[in-house]
């Protein structure tokens, strides 16, 4: 008796659960999938629902590798309106795949539009440049002059200096993987990585042990003063002199664009649309620096005090960039002729 | 017909959420062109998985003697100390372990990151041996031992002939469970193996994400199941011959020398692994002390970096927990009964193993069948926050039932007999019979649910998001976020986390063993 009880029960709550949103197919909902490092500020989200009577949920499904792997698989039967988050390394995989709509935001022009070099289907929202960082304080200390570029990080005045992340295993680790190919042209970029190696860069698997627990210039006080991180993270390690501790070293970058895009088999086309255009938004763009540690791409945003002072970009001419296409066809290789290097 | 209703629940709810994704992911990818497997990865996973379960074994016997059967002050702090590390999210355990890797500055090999792997492994599952193999060890009458000494055993011939092969039959199932464990680990290899050491687990992931390629991740996945299907199979003694409960059993007072030292080493042991990573963390703290200070708690992380406040993650946790304990408990007595009482010896052999499969198979690859399965045909399930309650379920289930199972097996059935010559009914033959007893079998139970549930991270981070967001969740957004302020309050967190858990072990350690103490 009791456990018919119990199960009538738990099959009733599992029928509310799967048959109360029956109306998802109602346009006044709008679905964001997302990777996990997406944050918006609750008022931005509320805005836009107040502005448009369409409420918003949000969907995260791990990083931006694992989403994308995730929107091929159902294509078919899209989880979501809109993506936003693809990079510009998985974005040949989600244009490939036909998992996106086209779509020209008359946003975009205000810069936005500057951004995109994978055409129509994806609309760059921010930008964050991978570079290696520098913890001042260690460099004054030992009286060394910071490197300047890639091939510095293999010279012996720097030697077991360096900690990076795993290319095979973070985002940042193949974003470097990928500017030294860039630097070092195809022929040349697995010696650079030897000399690397032999010069005793440390490998860990993410971007947080190398940040926390092996860069010195970080609340986690490790060892090594360099290490691959953001030409953001400066602005979030300013001491009490009001000085920022670490620096990005500006001629070891390379550009993460991010973008969203409407899902191929959406059922609020306009919702999706008036969303795009809702992140261009000056009032939009200007939180992202605080909430998710990146660029806005529409022209004339103030950035945060800190970040203007602390967090400069590359310039175009610093930035060693490959065209996301490559990274489609090339992944795999890229990883594999480094693996045994790095001692995997 | 009413008689096999009950049974209905657990076999729907596995035969739902596990075996129908798991059967549509497996289909897609394997029908989907050629596959390329890692021989060499397969072989690496298995052996170190070999050997953890032998370290386990070997480290967790003389453990358990102290821990679980001798009588001392301050054992059920031990007990707690023990059981800590098999929920700490791999995160912390990364934070822990670096003053002590710096320390013994081994370089990064990998030979040393292999070491360090099966180090972690070890102790991450020696309580999963404490656990089991105390249970059963507890049971056996003072008298055996009495016996033979009179009949002139000495020590050694007490261990071989009395003990062992009492406990044989948990020894072989905490030795399955501990392999299957290290099988399928995936954070600690892709952690302290920094990316360069691949598991399969490790290799499922990177064929599922890294290169969009399911044909792999699905044969792999597909391996897993028949390697845990046959380990289960083999190791038939498994659940059949160890029990948790009985009033007979007592905790025994030291009264030798060779006892004090075994409860000695016994603390060195636990020094060594638990407490100096521990301390690490702890050091990390007093590090940031002054930061501290001005951490508040209740706040959002520097600039707003959290969706949810810290207490309310950990409310949400906590919720979480809850749930999936008392689904999990529920479903694995509906199956323990069935499988002890009243089905055929065969029938239940096979019902275990359809049950406790979940416990080897890839997360990645089962999370992946979600997502296909449950479309929008089933509304928005694939995206609420049921499923990671579901999920961790499926998880905790076949522990619950290994515990619950051996429990019932234990007993034996003249009491039930007497009840029902009596007049009882089967509600009163429950209630006054069989729940008393059972209920060491349960807490135990109930709490590893908890702890499991508790400490994943692999399921929430598919949902637990927004104001879902749970307490390893919250920790890895702090935690992958530069800032002072984020890492103080990720350390804070840790330590909160860890202070729960540890609560949580010692209540259900005072419950577990209040019978056998009164």
């Amino acid at each position: 008796m009791r456990s018919r009880l119990i199960f009538s029960a738990l099959l009733s709550a599992f029928l509310l659960a799967s048959c109360g949103q029956e109306e998802a197919s109602n346009p006044t909902e709008l679905t964001v999938v997302t990777h996990d490092s997406f944050a918006l500020a609750d008022s931005v989200i509320a805005d836009f629902e107040a502005q448009t009577g369409i409420s918003v949920q949000i969907v995260k499904s791990g990083d931006a590798g694992a989403m994308v792997s995730q929107l091929v698989l159902t294509k078919a039967d899209p989880l979501g309106d809109v993506v936003f988050g693809i990079d510009n390394t998985f974005a040949s995989r989600a244009i490939e795949n036909e998992v996106l709509l086209s779509y020209k935001s008359p946003n975009s022009e205000n810069g936005a539009a500057k951004f995109n070099a994978v055409g129509d289907s994806l609309t760059a929202v921010d930008y964050g440049d991978v570079c290696f960082n520098a913890d001042l304080a260690w460099f004054a200390q030992a009286d060394l002059e910071l490197p300047k570029t890639f091939a510095d990080l293999a010279k012996p005045e720097y030697r077991d200096l360096t900690v990076i992340s795993n290319p095979a295993t973070s985002s940042p680790g193949l974003a470097f993987l990928a500017a030294t190919v860039s630097e070092f042209g195809v022929d040349g970029y697995s010696k650079y990585w030897t000399d690397l190696v032999a010069n005793g860069v440390e490998v860990v698997a993410g971007w947080e042990e190398a940040y926390f627990t092996s860069f010195s210039g970080s609340a986690g006080a490790g060892p090594r003063p360099i290490v691959l991180s953001y030409s953001s993270s400066p602005a979030a390690e300013i001491r009490e002199d009001g000085n920022s501790g670490t620096v990005a070293l500006l001629e070891t970058c390379t550009r993460q664009t991010e973008f969203v895009g409407i899902l191929n088999g959406t059922d609020n086309l306009v919702g999706a649309q008036q969303f795009i255009d809702y992140l261009l938004t000056a009032e939009v763009q200007e939180t992202l620096p605080s909430t998710m540690y990146v660029y806005p791409v529409t022209d004339g945003v103030q950035l945060p005090v800190e970040w203007a002072k602390f967090a400069p970009v590359a310039t175009k001419a610093q930035l060693r960039n490959l065209p996301s296409a490559e990274f489609e066809s090339n992944r795999e290789n890229w990883l594999q002729t480094i693996a045994p290097i790095i001692g995997q | 017909m009413r008689k096999w209703l009950p049974l209905g629940l657990p076999v729907i709810f596995v035969g739902i959420f596990f075996w129908l994704p798991l059967s549509q992911i497996l289909q897609l990818g394997v029908s989907s062109g050629t596959a390329n497997i890692r021989w060499d990865v397969v072989w690496f996973t298995t052996w170190q998985a070999l050997v953890t379960s032998l370290l386990c074994v070997l480290i967790g016997l003389p453990l358990t003697y102290s821990l679980s059967i001798l009588d001392w002050r301050g054992r059920n702090f031990a007990n707690a100390l023990a059981g800590l590390p098999f929920v700490l999210p791999t995160v912390i355990v990364a934070i822990a372990l670096r003053p002590l890797q710096d320390f013994l500055a081994m370089g990064d090999s990998r030979s040393t990151l292999v070491g360090w792997i099966v180090f972690a492994h070890v102790f991450f599952n020696l309580s999963v041996v404490i656990r089991l193999v105390g249970n059963r060890w507890r049971l056996i009458p003072a008298e055996f031992r009495e016996t033979a000494q009179l009949s002139g055993c000495g020590e050694a011939q007490i261990w071989r002939y009395v003990y062992w092969p009492e406990i044989r039959g948990a020894v072989a199932g905490s030795a399955t469970l501990t392999f299957l464990f290290a099988w399928t680990s995936f954070g600690l290899v892709l952690l302290l193996g920094q990316g360069k050491v691949q598991s399969v687990e490790v290799n499922i992931w990177q064929s599922a994400v890294t290169y969009l390629d399911f044909a792999s991740a699905s044969r792999l996945a597909l391996l897993q199941t028949v390697v845990t299907g046959i380990v289960f199979w083999s190791s038939r003694k498994i659940s059949r011959d160890f029990g948790v409960s009985s009033e007979s059993a007592t905790l025994r007072p030291i009264r030798y020398l060779w006892q004090r030292i075994f409860v000695t080493a016994t603390l060195l042991t636990l020094s060594a692994t638990i407490l100096l990573p521990l301390s690490g963390l702890l050091i990390a703290v007093i590090d940031r002390a002054d930061s501290l200070q001005v951490v508040q708690l209740s706040g959002y992380g520097s600039d707003g970096t959290l969706t949810v406040s810290i207490p309310r993650s950990i409310l949400n946790s906590l919720v979480n927990a809850s749930l999936v304990s008392v689904i999990s408990v529920c479903l694995a007595i509906v199956l323990a009964w069935y499988s002890a009482k009243v089905l055929s010896q065969r029938l239940a052999r096979v019902l275990t193993l359809l049950a406790s499969l979940p416990l080897g198979v890839s997360a990645v690859v089962l999370g992946l069948g979600y997502l296909i399965t449950f479309d929008s045909t089933w509304g928005n399930f694939r995206q609420s926050s049921l499923i990671v309650v579901v999920a961790q379920s499926l998880i905790a289930m076949p522990f619950a039932f290994q515990f619950i199972y051996s429990a019932l097996n234990a007993l034996d059935d003249e009491l039930r007999q007497a009840a029902q010559t009596m007049g009882a009914s089967t509600q009163q033959i429950w209630w006054h019979i069989y729940q008393p007893l059972l209920r060491p079998a349960l807490a135990i139970a109930a709490s590893f649910s908890f702890l499991i549930s508790l400490g994943d991270f692999g399921a929430a981070s598919f949902i637990a998001t927004g104001e879902k967001a749970t307490i390893t969740t919250t920790l890895y957004r702090l935690i992958s976020r530069p800032g002072g302020q984020n890492y103080d309050l990720a350390l804070l967190l840790s330590l909160i986390f860890i202070v729960v858990v540890f609560a949580v072990l010692y209540l259900a350690n005072r419950v577990g063993s209040q019978k056998q103490q009164g």
